[in-house]
């Protein structure tokens, strides 16, 4: 997990979206994913973090 | 869809790095199978945590002992002090931390070396989350591994013997070890007999078309059977887009000497595919790339997605 961001470094996703995940619908998993999307996008630009912790 | 689950049974779904977490409320305490990948092990033990909802970890059950499986172990003994119940067959490798045998090594892959305090053998019966469940010997992915079947819910704890649509790389075949293939047969044939409503595989979403899945299981099995080729190739993309969720990126330009070092791709590219592991390492990279798996950024393969 990224301590600034609080994303995994991997999928972009929250805490509470990846512990939510398995239960979640397909509706709240396609919200998941557009704002995977919309943060992959505004990373681009940016260096991956680096460190070992996904 | 969300399936039918017991309420006691969290399943904390990962992605491919990491297996899924299952956790089992009991009273005031809990039990987990198993913990996931080493470099995801912070966020295990913050997905665990929130899932425990209060409740004490006593107990880490594992289905087999692959990276992927129990590369949280140390970190959450350390954390809750749980005992660790580890297959029977995979106990002297743990003990003796025989990176060759736990295939960590050979695929350069990383795990924590753990202690366990039992083991559990084919045909033992166990509680977990006060439900009954069996322990089924299911080789041929890895050739100790257990699933757990609870007969009454009709729930199946299947590791990666069988997942929705296959199952996990064949490691024995890869290794040379021809009783690979015959024994991933004879678990789906033993599994075909069970009466399962849900399965909670390793990898992959809890799913319920269980006949269909085993009949997909046996459809992919019987390929492989009658193409050595098939099945490795398969197997490199499978491995080598692990190996690039785990390091993040990878020059390009680097890979086809990486295959000639990692014992596993350097040994299948000679045994199955007779070429240089560079040689194999681009066609497996074009086939992931093609497929959407991987992409290149600035000379550096990436693996989209989780």
């Amino acid at each position: 997990m990224d301590a600034a961001s609080g994303l995994c470094v991997g999928c972009l996703r929250t805490l509470d979206e990846i512990a939510g995940w398995a239960a979640a619908t397909d509706e709240q998993k396609r919200h998941i994913l557009a704002a995977v999307a919309r943060r992959r996008a505004r990373r681009t630009d940016e260096p991956m973090a680096d460190e070992g912790s996904a | 869809m969300k399936l039918p689950l017991p309420p006691q049974i969290r399943v904390i779904e990962r992605g491919w790095l990491s297996a899924n977490n299952i956790l089992f409320h009991e009273g005031t305490e809990a039990t987990l199978v198993d913990s996931g990948y080493l470099t995801h092990a912070d966020q295990t033990l913050a997905l665990v945590e929130r899932a425990l909802e209060g409740h004490r970890l006593v107990r880490l059950i594992n289905t087999h002992s692959h990276s992927d499986h129990i590369g949280g172990n140390a970190a959450l003994r350390r954390a809750h002090g749980c005992r660790i119940l580890v297959p029977e067959g995979m106990a002297p490798a743990v003990a003796d931390w025989d990176e060759d045998a736990l295939l960590l090594s050979s695929a350069h892959q990383q795990a924590e070396p753990f202690a366990f305090d039992a083991t559990i053998a084919p045909g033992d019966a166990l509680e977990m989350g006060g439900i009954r469940w069996q322990a089924l010997a299911v080789p041929g992915h890895d050739m100790h591994a257990l699933a757990y079947y609870a007969p009454a819910e009709r729930i199946l704890i299947s590791g990666d013997a069988l997942w929705q649509d296959g199952f996990g790389v064949m490691f024995a075949e890869l290794h040379g070890d021809p009783s690979g293939l015959p024994a991933q047969r004879r678990t789906l044939e033993m599994l075909r007999e069970l009466d399962v409503g849900v399965v909670i595989p390793g990898h992959g979403a809890p799913f319920a078309d269980y006949q269909a899945a085993v009949a997909r299981a046996l459809a992919r099995l019987a390929a492989f059977e009658q193409s050595p080729e098939r099945m490795a190739k398969s197997a490199m993309k499978a491995l080598f887009t692990f190996t690039l969720l785990e390091k993040r990126r990878m020059p390009r330009a680097g890979i086809g000497d990486y295959f000639g070092r990692v014992a596993i791709f350097r040994d299948v590219s000679k045994n199955f595919f007779h070429q240089e592991p560079a040689a194999v390492a681009a066609l497996v990279i074009d086939e992931l790339i093609r497929a959407g798996v991987l992409i290149e950024q600035d000379g550096d393969l990436l693996a989209r997605g989780h």
